[in-house]
């Protein structure tokens, strides 16, 4: 079988394959004798090239899209609101321009909240002092 | 990266190799023009890009070969009008040269009537003078099945000879 099989082989070897069409030589040809511009050599060197810039871009936008994803959509999240006790400070009565008299009070306390980001551990802290004045009018008899 | 093939003569070694290059080419295309145009644009392919680099350059073309084939089937669906055109032409125009011996001659239109997966194997092995190994890198196969299909593809061609000698 095997010796079929060479001389199948060898009869097969002795068969002439059509050649390509005058066409396909004459283009190889011109091909041939265009000046070289970019070689193999310098189209890895241009594909390398293109390669690395390409890659500094995806750095460069995904580090940008991170970092702008990161400050300007911060996730701060309510964690606790207060408020002091508030504080009175009372003064001297003294007279309106009807003639009445009265006693000014001040009232003074302080409101905080934060808010806290988990993903950061950042927290926002917002102070708020708040004050109000009042006269008490007096009584003289 | 030094040019392994500096001094090689492109143009006689495309005059030596081209007409087996075809007949490879042929395997994965439907007519006789599309050999031609897939053996131009990957010969010109492998000269611009791979003429370099060292070793046979047979097993590059190849390789290029059956990439611009199955870049032309895929392209193929698209085009019309000068496939159309051609269409007669892919069963008129034979693979081999005429033979003067009748056994040659039956042997060769035996050939383009095996299996194409048999037949690719046997193209390659004899005309792109590949090994088994390589045959079944370019066709994704393991090197077993492509010694299979070449047992196969003798056996079916010398029953495929036998029946057109008693025909």
């Amino acid at each position: 079988m095997n010796e079929d099989n060479d001389h199948l082989e060898a009869a097969l070897r002795s068969l002439t394959p059509r050649a390509p069409g005058g066409h396909v030589v004459a283009a190889l040809h011109r091909e041939f004798d265009k000046p070289v511009t970019g070689d193999s050599r310098s189209w890895f060197l241009k594909a390398g090239l293109l390669w690395a810039g390409a890659m500094s871009v995806c750095f460069v936008v995904f580090w940008g899209f991170s970092f702008a994803r990161s400050g300007a959509v911060p996730d701060y999240r309510l964690i606790g609101v207060t408020q002091t006790q508030p504080s009175l400070d009372v003064f001297n009565p003294v007279q309106l321009e009807d003639g009445t008299y009265a006693r000014p009070v001040r009232i003074h306390w302080n409101r905080s909240a934060q808010w806290e980001d988990p993903s950061t551990q950042t927290r926002l802290i917002h102070y708020q002092p708040e004050e109000k004045l009042a006269l008490i009018p007096l009584e003289i008899f | 990266m030094s040019d392994a093939h500096a001094h090689q003569d492109w143009r006689a070694w495309f005059a030596e190799n081209g007409a087996r290059l075809k007949l490879i080419a042929r395997q994965w295309t439907r007519s006789d023009a599309d050999a031609d145009d897939v053996v131009q644009e990957a010969f010109v392919r492998f000269w611009k890009h791979q003429r370099h680099m060292p070793g046979n350059p047979n097993a590059l073309v190849v390789t290029s070969i059956r990439r611009a084939a199955l870049d032309l089937l895929r392209r193929s669906d698209r085009r019309t009008a000068r496939e159309k055109a051609v269409a007669a032409d892919t069963e008129t125009v034979g693979w081999f040269e005429p033979e003067a011996d009748p056994r040659l001659q039956s042997l060769a239109e035996s050939l383009e009537l095996l299996p194409a997966e048999q037949r690719e194997v046997v193209v390659l092995k004899i005309w792109g003078e590949l090994t088994f190994d390589e045959i079944g890198e370019q066709l994704t196969i393991s090197p077993n099945t492509a010694a299979s299909r070449w047992r196969y593809a003798m056996e079916t061609l010398r029953k495929l000879i036998t029946a057109r000698t008693y025909e």
